[in-house]
């Protein structure tokens, strides 16, 4: 009964929003900071390796922590628009907006964790062979953009959820309701789940590629060329994770 | 003195189109505008006097001009290097220039003078509005038009260079098997024309789907097509008999949406960076009443991960489009090319 009661009160609504940032910024600080942390901890021994090249990596470890940390940026940006968000009308506009919060949240674990993965091996390879810098760089640079991948279809399915879905929703019919907050719920789940794995995938891609540059330099482009195609492969449980999402999202 | 209203224009006084096109966002266009105009202006007058030994300004331009060069040569060869450089270069330029346009706190000054955040220039009757500088990539549809124009290049350029079956045929990758076409042993002759007799069916049955067939329709659309199909399949035999992979049905769809989501992913990666520092400076600038402060965030946040976001995008814009003209087979081949030579196309081809 105290439910059913509470399902009638405005403002306990209103709470939805506020679950859902803390859900969203939470969850999407985790991966990011133990990735940054990670280039960095890789940058330490690179230095005490190649004391010479203490400038250059450090250089490339801000530049790679930059990128490693956008996931946590998304789920910033997410969650402050979540907390500027009017008064929620009804339930399920307020599951929709949990979905953002999920679907942002934990789709940053995975990027944070790879991209720093990616970041890391290259600070190793660069410290063994600072020759091949430019070429480590520029694959590590790739990998980690593609790395970042699902935690951007995380932030689309965030935006869609925010803005898209639980805005034309009748709001009497009670079956409606609960199926529509199921549908979010789900997709926020879907989306945010499903972007955990393949990040970390493209990651370990990412960095063995960057790390076997180090030592290869010269079949750097057939190396760069299998990364691609495996990352690729590995982005595709991120991909079907994106559609069932959309499809939870649009199907009624 | 009176005060007029500014009337900012958000749509093209063209009647019969659709309200999505006539609608825009006008200080967006604007800044697109300026920071494309700044580009033009730079480089015309850096190389209006070209000189053996190079000024300060020329050893610029031709310092970035060459890093840019090396690296798309190094990337895709000399031959495409040569036809992409312009377009990976002015991606990049024009990215990093709307990026750092937002540095100028234009906007706060004019807000905090005039009260708007526009300067209306007097030109006779009218007057020309000026918005003041802010970042055009902080506006999801700017992004997104440099990433639909990226696929179509791309895109358009795989077909021109493997031609549309190839291209095509690559959406059906990664193949069943290998199989010889046209076979002249009849069970497998048969068995290969009503698999792409299917294929093609599925195609036409999707394509009436998508356009709002009714079921009557979508099946007759598919027998056709698929007689049609399996008829000329079966009757080709002119041929020389050549290795074809057997195109793979289930991955279509993976395939084309994996096509779509790479454009999606690097529009949205430019758009969340760059939304995202606006957000933290305004936040933070509004939060802590310094000068300290805001400088260095401006400097981390609007040069460091807007220069970065930049080349992010050139980059990935430069290998998607390296790997779309790339003809993979060279990687197929050498992998199968010791499992096929047990098997022997000799006695096939005596039969033609």
């Amino acid at each position: 009964m105290a439910l059913l009661e509470m399902m009638d009160d405005a403002n306990a609504i209103d709470m939805s929003k506020y679950l859902a940032a803390g859900l969203a910024m939470g969850f999407s600080a985790i991966g990011p900071a133990i990735g940054v942390g990670f280039v960095a901890g890789k940058a330490v021994e690179g230095i005490t390796r190649q004391p010479a090249e203490a400038g250059r990596l450090l250089r490339y470890m801000l530049i790679g922590q930059v990128i490693a940390e956008t996931s946590g940026i998304l789920g910033l940006v997410v969650s402050v628009i979540l907390i500027m968000q009017g008064t929620v009308e009804s339930w399920s506009s307020g599951a929709s907006l949990v979905g953002a919060g999920l679907a942002v949240g934990f789709s940053a674990i995975g990027p944070g964790l790879g991209s720093g993965m990616v970041a890391g091996q290259a600070m190793a390879s660069i410290s063994r062979t600072p020759e091949s810098t430019s070429k480590v760089t520029i694959t590590m640079l790739i990998a980690q953009a593609l790395s970042q991948n699902p935690a951007i279809f995380g932030f689309v399915v965030g935006i869609l959820l925010i803005y898209v879905a639980g805005r034309d929703v009748a709001a009497d019919a009670t079956l409606t309701i609960i199926n529509d907050v199921g549908r979010f719920l789900a997709a926020g789940v879907a989306m945010g789940m499903g972007a955990l794995g393949p990040a970390i995938g493209i990651g370990f891609a990412g960095g063995k590629a960057v790390e076997a540059i180090g030592r290869n330099l010269d079949n750097a482009g057939l190396l760069q060329r299998t990364m691609f195609i495996g990352i690729a492969v590995s982005e595709s449980t991120a991909i079907y994770a994106l559609v069932v999402a959309m499809m939870l999202i649009y199907m009624a | 003195m009176e005060q007029v209203a500014p009337y900012i224009p958000h749509e093209l006084p063209i009647d019969g189109l659709p309200q999505f096109l006539r609608t825009f966002q006008y200080s967006t266009v604007t800044m697109g505008i300026v920071a494309a105009m700044f580009l033009v202006l730079l480089f015309w007058l850096g190389t209006r006097r070209l000189k053996m030994v190079p000024g300060r300004g020329q050893a610029l331009l031709e310092s970035f001009v060459v890093a840019f060069r090396d690296l798309v040569y190094s990337t895709m060869g000399e031959r495409d290097g040569r036809k992409y450089l312009p377009l990976i270069g002015s991606i990049f330029l024009f990215v990093f220039t709307a990026n750092m346009m937002g540095l100028i706190p234009m906007g706060e000054i004019l807000g905090h003078t005039t009260g708007s955040t526009m300067v209306a220039l007097p030109v006779g009757e009218h007057s020309i509005l000026i918005p003041a500088l802010t970042e055009p990539t902080k506006n999801v549809n700017s992004p997104w038009a440099l990433g639909i124009m990226v696929f179509f290049i791309m895109h358009t350029a795989a077909i021109l260079r493997k031609g549309p079956a190839r291209y095509f045929d690559e959406y059906f990758t990664p193949h069943l098997g290998r199989i010889t076409w046209p076979n002249h042993k009849p069970l497998m002759r048969t068995v290969g024309a009503l698999i792409l007799a299917l294929i093609w069916a599925g195609l036409a049955g999707l394509v009436a789907w998508i356009a709002g067939h009714p079921q009557q329709n979508i099946l007759i659309a598919m027998g056709v097509v698929g007689g049609i199909s399996l008829v000329w399949c079966l009757v080709r035999i002119s041929h020389q008999p050549t290795k074809v992979g057997v195109p793979n049905v289930f991955m279509f769809p993976l395939n084309a949406i994996g096509k779509v989501v790479e454009i999606l992913s690097l529009s949205f990666r430019l758009f969340g960076n760059i939304f995202g520092g606006v957000i933290i400076i305004a936040l933070l600038g509004g939060m802590v009443h310094q000068i300290a402060l805001p400088i260095v965030l401006l400097a981390f946040v609007g040069i460091f991960v807007g220069a970065i976001q930049a080349f992010v995008f050139a980059m990935l814009s430069l290998t998607y489009i390296t790997v779309e003209i790339a003809e993979e087979d060279e990687v197929e081949e050498s992998l199968e090319g010791d499992l096929d030579t047990s098997e022997g196309t000799g006695p096939e081809l005596k039969e033609v």
